[in-house]
């Protein structure tokens, strides 16, 4: 299968930038991973531990201090075509209605208004959101916000889907109930994502492979690839190799989680 | 949904009897000074003085030119504040520079400066609406900086993840953020104007509001001063009223963030 995100030996140095460490501060340190096309990734890691510079870094918001990300071989040098981003529920435009706010990217992209009321209105369709169209999001849940988010997204119709912790805002049933809402968009659509969690469970749920990334800075402990049949369900993640999943990566993750308690950060 | 509703409506008829009761406080409270200082006139008086004034049309010009006054200092301090506000806003240097003395300029009592602006721009009309323009200034030029400085930086990089030129960010982004924070400011730029030009005709001048409170005092007529200060009142709950209503109208989205 063909690599559609190659991370080359990334890192990324914040000079200056903390008023508690007083000098600069490494946040991702030397990191190399691959992701091919279609496949479901998530960068599991402790918080605070870089992962978001990372994921900020693909997107092409946060040009690394060395190295490069490669998108179906080219070398990212700002927000690539391919790519969209999922951030929290509280990234929806509290002004724009919902159909507004998936119309977001492809007015930016200006396209013309009958075409694009049209698009956005097969994305709000497909991540289940039909008959809300007109609605402002402090009338909607904060799952309906999230696919609202998502919807935002798939509006550009990009290869690649990066998620910056997309359900951190959730309670624990929501998020697991969207977890299976994205993996139907996902199966749906044929993309490939980048999915950024401290949730363990999240990872395994969702993912075809996790990479445990260590305290800061930040580097990839582990790949672990989950094996686990699809379509996931409760049944499918509540048996024993899931059990074992788990427990081998807070094995990995209770070590990095400590250090990143201490004060230095190490 | 419906309970909400009710429950609003019936704080919305508390608030209304609370309002009433202290306006009939008011009223009998007048009655008891009228009694005691034989030079204050009852109530009574003051309302049949304000008929008069009002069916006479002897009102009619000094409002005009209060209004006037008003609403072209207002125009120039929005004009003025929106932009000032927003060059502080995207400039740290200018704000570093000007930010203290906007801050004292709000803080200052405004009125101290109505000599100097009598002397630029004469004893006329355009010093009120220089001296409107001077109150209303400093709130919205703070109000527009609070706005453009707390856009949710998320928001931000939504539009910069999407590769949104400088110009689409503004408009799609800082804008409908920044709405509501310049509108408040402008609420309370409004009140400021008002406050503007009825104290610089209180001074000099020969006509406006001000100079009918002025004018009725040097005259004795007490009634028709009162009368005259109830006028401006009623008018100042009208002003306000109006604002709230278009900022309701342009923040529809809001309506319901909050709960």
């Amino acid at each position: 299968m063909e690599e559609l995100i190659s991370v080359k030996r990334v890192s990324k140095i914040f000079e200056d930038s903390g008023v508690n460490t007083g000098g600069s501060v490494e946040a991702v340190g030397k990191v190399d991973f691959q992701v091919r096309r279609g496949e479901f990734v998530s960068l599991l890691g402790p918080s605070g531990c870089g992962k978001s510079t990372l994921l900020d870094i693909v997107a092409g918001l946060e040009p690394p201090t060395s190295g490069e990300v490669l998108i179906a071989g080219q070398t990212v040098k700002g927000p690539h075509p391919k790519t969209a981003m999922v951030f929290q529920s509280m990234s929806v435009f509290p002004w724009r209605t919902a159909l507004e706010n998936v119309e977001f990217g492809i007015e930016l992209k200006g396209m013309e208004k009958k075409a694009r009321r049209e698009r956005a209105r097969q994305v709000t369709q497909l991540v289940g959101l039909a008959g809300f169209e007109d609605k402002y999001p402090s009338q909607l849940s904060g799952g309906m916000n999230q696919r609202l988010a998502i919807a935002r997204a798939l509006a550009l119709d990009p290869e690649i889907l990066l998620m910056d912790e997309p359900f951190g805002a959730l309670d624990e049933q929501t998020r697991f109930l969207m977890g299976l809402e994205l993996l139907r968009i996902w199966e749906e659509t044929r993309k490939t994502i980048l999915f950024v969690t401290h949730s363990i469970a999240e990872a395994i749920q969702l993912s075809d492979r996790v990479l445990v990334m260590s305290a800061r800075p930040s580097v990839i402990r582990e790949e672990i690839p989950i094996l686990l049949p699809r379509p996931r369900t409760i049944e499918t993640l509540t048996t024993e190799i899931a059990t074992q999943i788990e427990r081998r990566i807070w094995d990995i993750l209770k070590v990095e989680a400590a250090k990143g308690m201490t004060p230095d950060g190490r | 949904m419906s309970g909400n509703a009710f429950r609003r409506l019936r704080g919305d008829w508390l608030v209304r009897t609370l309002q009433f009761f202290l306006l009939l406080l008011a009223f009998l409270l007048f009655m008891g000074i009228s009694r005691v200082f034989p030079f204050f006139p009852p109530p009574y008086r003051v309302l049949s003085a304000a008929g008069e004034l009002i069916s006479g049309g002897e009102i009619n010009q000094h409002l005009l030119v209060t209004l006037y006054e008003t609403l072209t200092g207002f125009l120039i301090a929005i004009i003025l504040g929106i932009w000032i506000g927003l060059l502080l806003g995207v400039s740290r240097t200018l704000a570093l520079i000007f930010e203290p003395i906007i801050l004292s300029g709000y803080a200052i009592p405004k009125i101290i400066f109505l000599p100097l602006l009598m002397m630029i721009f004469g004893v006329g009309l355009n010093s009120k609406i220089a001296n409107a323009a001077l109150h209303a200034v400093f709130p919205v030029i703070l109000n527009t900086l609070v706005g453009i400085r707390e856009v949710n930086g998320i928001f931000l990089k939504v539009a910069r993840s999407m590769n949104a030129t400088r110009v689409q960010t503004f408009a799609k982004v800082y804008f409908p953020s920044m709405v509501p924070p310049v509108f408040a400011g402008m609420r309370i730029g409004l009140g400021f104007c008002f406050l503007g030009s009825l104290l610089a005709e209180l001074f000099e001048a020969k006509m406006g509001l001000g100079f009918l409170v002025a004018h009725f005092y040097n005259l004795g007529q007490i009634a028709k001063m009162l009368a005259v200060i109830l006028l401006v009142f009623l008018l100042t709950m009208m002003i306000n009223a109006g604002m709230k209503a278009i900022e309701n109208r342009l923040s529809r989205w809001r309506a319901t963030w909050k709960s």
